[in-house]
Order: C-alpha cells, then structure tokens, then sequence
C-alpha cells in the first residue's frame, strides 16, 4: 500500500504540470499516421533485447521539485509526434546529468474505445516514450513505463480538448 | 410499437447494408412442460425452491412452464423437507411417448434449495434439448458504484450479486478457470496492472504474473493447462501463452509496432483470438496457440475488439458502426459477420453463455455501463445489474 501511496503522491504532483500542446498533438483520423514507416515519424521500436523491460524493483525515492511536460499522442497512435520529442529530449538531458535517479513513464489513453485496449495502448506509449530516452543514451534499466489505459484521465469532460490533453505520457522521476 | 421498430429496422438495414441480422425473427422453440403433476410441500424452503424452478424453466427461452391444456413434458415429483434435509425427487416424462427422458433425486441443506432449482433448471434443458442450461452458472464482472472499481459476481438469474474485492483500483477483465472455481483478473493491486487469481473456495487471492510492464487479459485454455495473457516484457505488448505447471513462457505474436490485447482461446485450444492494430485500428485476429501467423477476422467496422470464442465455434466482438460499438458474430465455418445489435448505445465486452445462445453484455448509454443478457433466438435482452453502477468486462462462467 505504502507504494501505492507514493504512485498517488506522484500522480497529483504530476498533474500540477502545465500542458504545452503542440500542432502535432491535434487528434488525428483513425488510421492516419499509423503503421510506423513515415519517415516524419520517429518509431525506433524494436524487439532484438535493446529495448526489453528489467525487473521492476524498487524505485527509491520521489524526486518532486523537478517537472517535466507531458508528451501528447494523438488518437488510437503511440507515434511520437516530432513537435513532442523536444520534451523527451529535456528529460534525457536531466537523467544524464543526474547519475543515481530513474524515471517512471504513465502511458494513458482518452476514454474512447475499449478499456483493454487502451491498456496495451497506454503501454506501447509509454514503451515509445523510453525507446527515445534509450536512443538519447540514458540506459534502459533506469527507464520504467506503466499504462493506466484510459483509467486516469486529466480532463474528464468528453471533446476533442479533453481528449488531447487526456492522450499523454507522463513522467516521474525517483533517486535510488 | 412493434410496426415503429419494424420500420426503424428496415431503415437501418438499408443504412448498414445487409449484413444485419434482427435476432429474434426466429420462431419461438419454447417447449411447453408441466409443473401441475410435481408436488412441492407447503414448507418456505419448498415454495423457494418451485419458484425459482419456475422461473428459471420460463427465463432461458428453453421451456415455457405450462399452467394447463397440452404440455409437451410433464414434470413429476415431490420437494420436501425432511428432518434437516431438502429432498427433491422428480422425473420428466415425454408426454407423446409416455418415456421417462430425465430423473434425479437431490439431497440438500434446505439453504441449497435456489442452487437445486437452477440445477434441475439446467439439467433438464441438457436432457430433453441436449443444451447445457446457463442458469446455475455465474457472471463475474468489474464495476462500481461509488467510483471505485472492484470485482464481482452475479448468479446468471440475477440473484446474490457478491463484491469479492475491496480495493478502489483500476481492474480489467476478469476470466474464469473451466474448473468454475477460480477468477483471473488484472489489477491494479500494488500500482501496477497485475495478473491476479481469485480462489473462490478458500477466499484467497494470488500474484499470477507480475512483470515489469503490462501484466493483462489472462485467458485460461480450455483444458486448464495453459493461460493466454499479454505481456509487454520485451518491449512491447504482445500475446504470450504459460504453461500452468511450470510457468514456461510462449511468445505467440511478434508486432513490435503493433500492440495486442484481449485473447480468448478457441474451444478446442488449438487457436487463439485477440484484439490488434496491425491493420489500421484495432481488430480481431486469430492465430495458432503454438504461434504463427494471425488472420484477421472482422472485416467491417472502424474498431473490433473484445472478442469472445463461443462453446459452439463463433466469435462475438464489439464492433464500432456509425460511432456505436454493436455486437457482431462472426462464424469460422463460413467467413460471415453478422451485426447482432442496433440501439444507439454502445455494447461492450460480451461473452458467451456455454449454451451458446445467449450472451453477456455490457451496455453503455454514456457514462454509465450496466450487464444485459441476451437471447440470440428470441432478441430479449435482459438487464442482469439492478444496482445502481457502472458494470462492465463481464465473464461467464462455463459451471
């Protein structure tokens, strides 16, 4: 329970963070800007090991006075859009600056479709996000992701607006 | 009312195409029976035990309990109590062959006297139209009603619904062990969704799978043997298949941009069914239990998902049409999807009933879900939640 506490704790912090929505977060048709072969799109996925997950282990201890802005996706995509990636760039810089923390990646989803769904969903988000942390350098055992699916929205109305803000990576950071 | 649904149905057939099927145009195949010659005592516990008989002959649309003039069976027995014991002795009988096609005698506690009806329920609908009846069977579902999700049962009837966790966290589908016993479900227990296993007969829960990543959509094979589950350990969400007796992993897809949810084995274990966006979208596949190379299955929609593997061989999944998620039954045997449902809400999560006729939903008119049941022959629908809620990833046991 105390983690779960900590989950929470983590939770609110993050959502005190102001949410810069870029032109390429705007919700997209089904089906548009899939598939991983656009060359606009960075998809650096892949299943050789590189990018397999280590145990999930203890984190340590929240870091809760440095912030980082959320990463938008747009609709049923965990395709970083190029406008995002800036956002995980500032978070690469910090981890290689700050040997000894790890972070914590929450993939969520807008409320739309199935639950389930959106709980792989969510994932492959989140699994995206660290892909770009582990091209930038930072070393994946320090990268952890977690998907609430739709569970967790920001913003609880249903519009277009809400679903932005709600298609999100969301990152905490902890010191071991 | 009738001719308004009528014309309503014509316009949306023209809408959609041809490919709805209005369920319930088919005849009525309730066979008339007669309680009249059985002979419950005057005691509660019998008059509990006739009524929910009665009710339950009448619900599943196998039988029509008849109050008189010419039945097709005639039930004959006695219910009693006996010193400490409820005592049921009965026999049905062919009324145009004059043959005994089912006799049982039960020996109860008189508190057993509910789960005796359903059982004579559903052995009698298994005797005389060789169906397994759904009525002594459960429906373990997730939901809420102050915001806080956990997991619970229902008894198929609607009767005893039981709340078996108390934790306030995210919980997704849950899925029964055949043996009837034992709920798989993904919780989010310790902050992250984790496979757990809920022991009915001894109240106990238990870790399943807790990887780093996603621990999801636990799919027990029929044989017991083997769980379906989707992992993400190795970088992405993908289906993977355990073996129960050493917990020997089996990566079934490998769609390293693509993600995978929500398998559920074929009946005969030798297929997997499971939601991916390898197309466009996420969509029903289907794919070899060894692993292999999947084959898709819905064909129309703009969304399919949540799919279920009936005991005769059809899949039912939610499709999205025209903004609404409808019910869809595809069958393998000659490639046709057949759109089930058509009111502007959304259906969601089904799963069969194992007598293959009826189907277990979860019925969404905005924000708030709730369970119907519904008959594939007749087109009844049934509301199964009367609690105030939001219920939803309902799974139906097959005992």
């Amino acid at each position: 329970m105390h983690t779960i506490t900590q989950f929470r704790l983590i939770l609110s912090v993050s959502l005190v963070v102001v949410l810069t929505l870029g032109a390429g977060c705007r919700s997209r048709q089904p089906g548009a800007g899939r598939g991983g072969d656009h060359d606009d799109i960075f998809d650096p996925m892949n299943l050789d090991g590189t990018y397999a997950l280590g145990p999930r282990g203890d984190f340590g201890q929240p870091i809760t006075d440095v912030q980082f802005q959320n990463v938008s996706f747009g609709y049923d995509s965990f395709q970083i859009p190029p406008a995002e990636r800036r956002k995980i760039e500032t978070v690469a810089d910090y981890l290689l600056a700050n040997p000894g923390t790890t972070v914590l990646i929450d993939g969520h989803c807008d409320e739309r479709g199935s639950r389930e769904y959106n709980l792989s969903l969510g994932e492959h988000r989140a699994l995206a996000v660290r892909a770009v942390l582990i091209s930038l350098g930072v070393s994946g055992d320090r990268i952890h992701t977690r998907s609430f699916g739709s569970e967790q929205p920001l913003d609880p109305r249903s519009n277009e607006e809400a679903w932005a803000r709600n298609r999100r990576g969301e990152f905490s950071l902890f010191r071991q | 009312m009738r001719w308004v649904y009528g014309l309503f149905m014509f316009s949306a057939m023209w809408a959609f195409g041809a490919d709805i099927q209005v369920v319930g145009v088919g005849r009525d195949q309730a066979v008339p029976i007669s309680l009249q010659e059985f002979r419950p005592g005057t005691d509660e516990t019998s008059r509990l035990f006739m009524q929910v008989l009665r009710t339950n002959l009448d619900r599943w649309g196998w039988f029509r309990v008849h109050e008189g003039g010419a039945a097709s069976y005639v039930l004959r027995g006695t219910a009693r109590l006996t010193g400490r014991a409820f005592l049921v002795e009965v026999e049905a009988v062919d009324v145009r062959t004059s043959r005994s096609v089912y006799s049982q005698r039960f020996r109860e506690e008189p508190s057993e006297a509910r789960t005796v009806a359903l059982r004579l329920a559903d052995a009698l609908t298994e005797a005389i139209h060789r169906v397994p009846g759904v009525a002594s069977t459960r429906i373990a579902f997730v939901g809420s009603s102050d915001g806080k999700q956990d997991l619970y049962m229902i008894g198929a009837d609607g009767h005893g619904m039981l709340q078996l966790t108390r934790d306030g966290v995210p919980s997704f589908r849950p899925a029964w062990h055949p043996g009837g016993t034992q709920i798989y479900y993904t919780s989010f227990l310790r902050g992250f969704p984790d496979i757990y296993r809920v022991d009915l007969e001894n109240n106990r829960r238990s870790v399943v799978s807790r990887e780093a990543g996603i621990n999801a959509g636990a799919s027990v094979s029929p044989d017991g043997q083997r769980l379906a589950l989707v992992l993400s350990r190795d970088g992405n969400p993908e289906v993977y298949v355990r073996q129960q007796s050493d917990g020997r992993l089996t990566r079934i897809t490998r769609t390293p941009h693509h993600a995978e949810a929500s398998p559920v084995w074929s009946p005969d274990g030798r297929q997997i069914a499971f939601v991916s966006d390898l197309q466009g979208g996420p969509h029903v596949f289907t794919v070899s239990s060894e692993g292999g190379r999947p084959q898709r299955v819905s064909r129309s929609g703009s969304q399919n998902v949540s799919p279920d593997w009936g005991p005769d061989g059809r899949i039912v999944y939610s499709s999205r049409r025209h903004g609404r998620f409808q019910l869809v039954v595809y069958d393998p045997t000659n490639g046709t999807e057949t759109q089930i449902t058509d009111a502007p809400v959304d259906h969601e999560n089904p799963s069969w009933g194992r007598d293959a006729r009826h189907i277990v939903y979860a019925r969404r008119d905005g924000r708030i879900s709730s369970l119907y049941l519904l008959d594939m022959r007749t087109g009844s629908q049934v509301r199964l939640t009367t609690r105030l809620g939001d219920w939803y990833f309902p799974a139906w046991s097959r005992r």
